[in-house]
């Protein structure tokens, strides 16, 4: 067992530390009081001692050359571990950086990154021995460090996490999904500190357990801190007993957080005495997939949504040329709501740089849905950009079984920890029987265990022919599955709907394969969650295998199945489109236009029907008489009426029935941005192109993005004070580029006076003034 | 410390969409629910606090499953994303009013048991009046909240999860208020934070 040190901050405070004061500047200016405590820490019998450099980074410490302070924090560790008797290894003790990262807060991948690599190069320059994150609650914070840490330094890297009482950090990331995740970045320990007592962490570490074989690491508070008067309960005793319980668990270094002191120190230095030797216990280890929040587990039957692969679909297409995320981050909150257990990410297409897109397409779709996602691309780079943005572990969707291909995709898969898809064929030539499938099988495992993977990483796929077409070989696929189940032991994946193409009424023929497909072995079935009848020919297979306990999943589906269908066909007693909308019935609105789009065109449906309809709309509420949410949902019934005509469009691949193009941004350093949100849908709803630069846009941007595209309207939002300045930097830097475009404002602290100030054209009040600006300037 | 709030209230959520003084009809009312339900379920509120003789320093969150809750529903749910971000804005203020309530008899207990009386100080947050919003660092700092509750500011200096509130509120003994009540503060009771405003001719929130 290895002992860690204890807390630090009240140490430095009784030395003469101000409140708001920078530890590691204090630290740095008082070497002899820091080196005091490294000393009573090691005389206690701490074996690693981790640096005064907690909160030094060059966010939090602007003032200062950062290097420098890591590099003093760390000497003064090194020069006290080096006249010690024992061999003390120094730890480079690293924080949360203080900013909540992408996708829910505004700091990059790439800033954290750059931001963690400079402490450890200056870290390791000085002589730690060891990386040591702590405390992090943001699960993608801490992949960008230990990334840093194992791309830039060749030290070992050990992590833990800060936990609540309800068992999961801040951002709702589990001890499961910390150590699905960092077990697969390869890190060298991790476990939990702080915010919790040793008798609270008890089950955070039992349920790291389950999922990591990597040594554990506990560091707790001296128990939870009293409210009134900010002590905590804990005496070192009482910490020992409790923490002896968690090192039963097979916890291999311990030390404390806050409120622990050398007299906690030396109490873990019993305990470890007397239970040295003790053999430690083994560890079945469970394997899993997983995002930040949300754990899949490798048994049972899990979904894999298909939607989000531009092939054959054209509005997919035409929002990934136009960049249009709004649209990729809708099919992926559908598919999950579905039930789709995974999501398969697939944005390969002509003139759409994958690498790029991929990249944005992970991050927008992680920010809203929390299932483990697919990267599905032929090119590895792509790959590596999604797997490099995908927070959890995800699957690589493909190799085959050829060296080229393994030998790109393998070391992916071992440097992100991510499961592979193997495809049972070689380089160009697709297998005829079950024994050829099987052999190509085999060579992927064998060469997954040659890259330090295993069995379990690997997602088999026997790949399903059209039976139509290659009815022979529906048994051989069958066929492989079953043995590759029975004797390789590896997960089975498989396209299923592949299966019925060409053929009339193609859910039955799909729907029989998917059942014989799942009793051969196959548990990550590749299908479009939307399509109800495959869902629910897998909650029958979910029924019948068992893993539905008491059938309860089976039986609140079509529960609930029953009840929709009674609530549609009440509302269904035919509604105009006019009717519809104002009562926001968006499939209503939807099949109203399909009908009409046999008599009438797409532009008269626009202008006759779903615009008056929401004008009739807008302006009840502009008299009082009906709610914002109530507009809203009106002018999302009209927009489901928009969608119907859009894809009738890009079907026909006519001209688009926008209005005109309108671009909108919440301006630098305003992060409110659903005001501006408001608007757009609103604008959306009635016939114009929004182009959404997103929220905290640099004026640059926005001037830019208004010349590129040559719109002849530009929206500003702010809703803070602080932010108004930036509002007229954005307007004079549009001005400046000499730009013919009007510009409106919007938000809650602008008013017609300050709007005229600063140069705007108009100011718009609420969403519908915005329209009315819209349809000025374009009818 | 953990608040529980079950019940949001309807009219003040809907004042900061703007709507305020509108009779619900029932068609809203089943829509705040639904929307309230969802909100609820996703929220966690935790407050941290100092407190001394003179005043309490505070911070308190909804925690950062609300803002992905509503960064989620504005893509395909626009009206449930406004609807939420309005409630959240009211539960945040019944989680501070449920912590004054707190604050407030403990101060009670204190004062029964032989201390002097006291006038507790309304709640007063950076952005408002004249207190700057740059003071929002230093109480993030002063409470490390970051740690206690997971509050962080952006480098624009905007708190993070989005609904959040920081701020501080006095404590005057009684003895010292009767003397001088004037100068501590007005008329307490009358005082509904907007009337002393700076911003109450702009503000679109305005109570009354």
């Amino acid at each position: 067992m290895i002992i860690l040190d204890g807390g630090m901050g009240t140490f430095l405070q009784k030395a003469g530390m101000k409140s708001g004061e920078h530890p590691s500047v204090f630290g740095m200016q008082n070497p002899e009081v820091l080196a005091g405590i490294h000393k009573e820490y090691i005389a206690a019998g701490s074996k690693v001692i981790l640096t005064n450099t907690f909160s030094a980074n060059s966010d939090k410490l602007k003032e200062c050359d950062i290097s420098d302070v890591i590099m003093s924090c760390v000497a003064i560790a090194r020069d006290v571990a080096d006249e010690a008797d024992d061999e003390i290894k120094v730890a480079l003790d690293i924080g949360p950086i203080g900013q909540l990262m992408e996708p829910y807060g505004q700091l990059t991948f790439d800033d954290a990154y750059r931001i963690f690599a400079e402490i450890i190069l200056a870290g390791e320059k000085a002589g730690a021995d060891i990386i040591y994150f702590e405390t992090f609650s943001d699960l993608a914070e801490l992949r960008a460090g230990v990334l840093a840490a194992k791309e830039l330094s060749s030290l070992p890297v050990w992590t833990t996490m800060s936990f609540e009482e309800s068992g999961k950090t801040f951002l709702g990331t589990s001890p499961a999904a910390m150590a699905i995740t960092l077990s697969g970045l390869g890190v060298d320990a991790m476990g939990a500190n702080c915010s919790l007592g040793p008798k609270e962490m008890y089950s955070v570490i039992e349920e790291m357990t389950l999922w990591t074989d990597k040594p554990i690491i506990v560091k707790p508070n001296a128990g939870l801190p009293n409210p009134e008067t900010g002590e905590y309960e804990l005496s070192p005793e009482e910490f020992g007993e409790y923490m002896s319980e968690v090192i039963d668990l097979g916890a291999t270094a311990v030390g404390g957080c806050c409120g622990t002191t050398p007299a906690f120190i030396s109490e873990l230095s019993k305990i470890a005495r007397q239970k040295d030797g003790a053999p430690m216990p083994r560890r079945d280890i469970m394997r899993g997939l997983c995002s930040a929040t949300q754990v899949v587990t490798m048994d049972g039957i899990n979904t894999i949504g298909e939607r989000i692969n531009p092939t054959g679909k054209k509005r997919l297409q035409q929002a990934l040329l136009e960049g249009d995320l709004n649209y990729v981050m809708s099919l992926a909150i559908d598919q999950e709501a579905a039930g789709a257990d995974i999501l398969d990410i697939n944005v390969g297409m002509p003139e759409v740089d994958e690498v790029a897109m991929m990249t944005k397409v992970v991050k927008a779709v992680q920010s809203v849905t929390a299932v483990p996602l697919q990267i599905d691309s032929s090119n590895p780079e792509a790959i590596e950009a999604g797997l490099r943005a995908c927070c959890g572990r995800a699957i690589i969707n493909s190799t085959d079984a050829s060296d080229e291909k393994l030998m790109q995709i393998l070391p992916l898969a071992k440097k992100y920890g991510a499961a592979i898809v193997g495809l049972t064929m070689g380089a160009g030539s697709l297998p005829r029987t079950a024994d050829e499938r099987y052999e190509y099988a085999e060579i992927i495992i064998e060469k997954a265990r040659e890259y330090g993977l295993s069995e379990e990483d690997v997602l088999i796929d026997c790949l399903a022919l059209t039976v139509s077409a290659e009815q022979a070989q529906v048994k051989e696929t069958l066929g492989a599955m079953r043995r590759i189940r029975d004797e390789l032991g590896c997960s089975l994946l498989l396209g299923v709907s592949n299966i019925s193409f060409g053929l009339p009424e193609r859910n039955e023929v799909t729907r029989a394969f998917l059942a014989e497909a799942i009793a051969c072995g196959l548990n990550f079935p590749i299908i479009n969650p939307n399509n109800s009848v495959m869902m629910d020919t897998i909650a029958s297979a979910r029924a019948l295998s068992g893993e539905d306990k008491n059938c309860e999943k089976y039986i609140a589906r079509f529960a609930s199945a029953a009840a929709k269908e009674q609530a549609a066909a009440h509302v269904a007693n035919t509604h105009s489109i006019e009717e519809a909308v104002r009562k926001g019935l968006k499939k209503e609105v939807a099949d109203g236009v399909r009908e009409k789009l046999k008599e009438m065109t797409a532009l008269d449906i626009v202008n006759e029907l779903l615009i008056p309809a929401l004008d009739v709309i807008g302006k009840e509420y502009e008299e009082g008489s009906l709610y914002l949410p109530q507009l809203i949902n009106s002018a999302n019934a009209a927009s489901a009426g928009f969608e119907v005509i859009k894809d009738s469009i890009a079907r026909s691949g006519g001209d688009s029935v926008e209005r005109g193009k309108i671009v909108v941004a919440t301006v630098q350093g305003d992060i409110h941005d659903i005001g501006k949100n408001i608007v757009k849908v609103v604008l959306e709803n009635y016939g114009f192109k929004v182009i959404d630069l997103g929220k905290d846009v640099a004026p640059e941007v926005v001037a830019e993005a208004s010349r590129a595209d040559d719109v002849s309207l530009v929206g500003l939002s702010a809703l803070m004070t602080t932010t108004l300045p930036a509002m007229a930097e954005t307007i004079r830097q549009i001005r400046g580029a000499g730009l013919e475009t009007k510009i409106m404002v919007g938000g809650a602290v602008l008013t017609e006076e300050y709007a005229e100030k600063i140069g705007a054209d108009f100011y718009t009040k609420d969403a519908t003034a915005s329209v009315h600006v819209a349809e000025d300037i374009y009818d | 410390m953990n608040i529980v709030i079950e019940k949001i209230n309807y009219k003040e959520a809907l004042r900061y969409l703007g709507a305020g003084g509108k009779e619900i009809s029932p068609e809203m009312n089943a829509l705040l629910e639904v929307a309230e339900k969802e909100l609820l379920s996703c929220a966690a509120p935790k407050i941290t606090y100092k407190q001394d003789e003179k005043e309490i320093v505070f911070a308190a969150t909804l925690g950062n499953a609300v803002d992905r809750l509503i960064q989620k529903k504005q893509v395909n749910d626009m009206a449930s994303a406004v609807m939420i971000d309005g409630l959240a804005s009211e539960m945040i203020e019944q989680v501070l009013d449920e912590f004054e309530a707190i604050i407030k008899s403990g101060l009670k207990e204190k004062a029964s048991v032989g201390g002097d009386g006291f006038v507790l100080g309304p709640r007063f947050s950076p952005g408002y009046g004249d207190f700057p919003l740059e003071a929002q660092k230093d109480i993030i700092r002063h409470l490390d909240a970051e740690k206690a509750i997971g509050l962080t500011l952006t480098s624009g200096g905007m708190l993070s999860p989005v609904k959040s509130v920081t701020g501080i509120m006095r404590i005057f003994s009684e003895t010292d208020f009767k003397k001088n009540p004037e100068k501590l503060s007005l008329d307490l009771d009358k005082c509904n934070g907007c009337d002393r405003c700076s911003m109450k001719d702009a503000c679109k929130f305005r109570k009354n």
